[in-house]
């Protein structure tokens, strides 16, 4: 089984390209593969070790990744012109 | 690092002085005290050093990166101890399940093994561009005869008819300091300023990377399971 790229591997059953999301790895949700319908799960009791390698990681990076990931983002809130600010009135001299 | 390194050298000659060429402008307002000012003698380098430093940071830069990817795929793709040193260990594997069903109907637990290497995006970061900017003050040339001997004598063994022959002047090297900034007032400021503009990009995947990534993926195996352990496995 030869890694497609990071996060990728093909499937065990049928060969297509199958994503490994770390969130789903760590929490023990299914990966199901959209060519085949195979559900893998993570063992977590089994792998303690790379699952405490991958939550330090996912941790560590947390900050990283969402500042790419805003940075990818489309601006979705424009920035307003905001009117200037009103000048002080001056009370006139008497 | 790629391509741009671009030093963007300006010599100001005005050989000799060595006065590190501080505010002289006139100006009114006060003179910094001689303790803020550093030495010009102390910082006076050769060209070639003051050209050199930074492109020697750069590449230091590059190795220290390189390092940061060599820790993170010890530390996270191997069970050693991940200090850099002594032992890697074996390969970090995250074990999965998955059900396997047989031309008869009769269905089996398998455990996959993947390591942990191929499912993550490994850092490995590069300097792109370095642009750098800075301007050199030339405050000292210095004459080498002892090195015209040496060309002298390299020159005798050339045609001169080609190369047009000795020139007679000594070759020479040039010591010189980072030029002071213009400020805004006028007046020189008293820092000396290299600016630096770096692009940093995730890097190709090297070639040695990419045969570990290949070897690591080819540890990736299925087991099927006992009956009964892949609930103990569960937990």
């Amino acid at each position: 089984m030869t890694a497609i790229q990071p996060g990728m591997i093909p499937c065990p059953s049928c060969s297509r390209p199958l994503a490994l999301p770390i969130e789903s790895v760590l929490t023990g949700r299914a990966i199901v593969c959209a060519g085949c319908g195979l559900e893998l799960t993570a063992q977590r009791e089994a792998s303690r070790d790379a699952m405490d390698a991958l939550g330090n990681w996912y941790e560590e990076t947390a900050s990283a990744r969402k500042a790419a990931a805003s940075a990818q983002a489309p601006d979705t809130n424009p920035p307003v012109a905001t009117p200037p600010a009103p000048k002080p009135r001056r009370r006139p001299r008497r | 690092m790629s391509d741009n390194a671009s030093g963007n050298a300006v010599a100001t000659g005005n050989g000799g002085g060595g006065d590190g060429g501080d505010g002289n402008g006139g100006g009114t307002t006060t003179s910094p005290t001689p303790r803020d000012v550093p030495d010009p003698q102390e910082s006076v380098l050769s060209l070639a050093q003051l050209i050199g430093a930074p492109i020697h940071a750069l590449v230091d830069a590059e190795a220290q990166s390189a390092m940061a990817t060599a820790r993170f795929i010890r530390s996270v793709g191997f069970t050693g101890n991940g200090d850099g040193m002594g032992d890697l260990g074996e390969l970090q594997m995250a074990r999965f399940k998955r059900r396997q069903r047989h031309a008869d109907g009769r269905e089996d637990d398998v455990e996959v093994q993947i390591p942990l290497l191929s499912m993550l995006p490994i850092p490995a970061l590069q300097i792109k561009d370095a642009e750098l900017d800075y301007t050199v003050k030339i405050v000292q040339t210095e004459a080498l005869p002892q090195r015209q001997a040496e060309v002298n004598q390299l020159m005798a063994t050339k045609d001169p008819g080609i190369l047009g022959g000795p020139t007679g002047e000594p070759p020479a090297t040039l010591r010189a300091t980072f030029a002071r900034e213009q400020g805004s007032n006028g007046r020189r400021s008293v820092d000396m300023l290299v600016k630096m503009k770096l692009r940093i990009e995730q890097a190709d995947m090297p070639g040695g990377l990419a045969q570990l990534l290949a070897l690591a993926s080819e540890s990736s195996s299925q087991d099927v399971l006992p009956e009964g352990e892949e609930e103990a496995r569960d937990g």
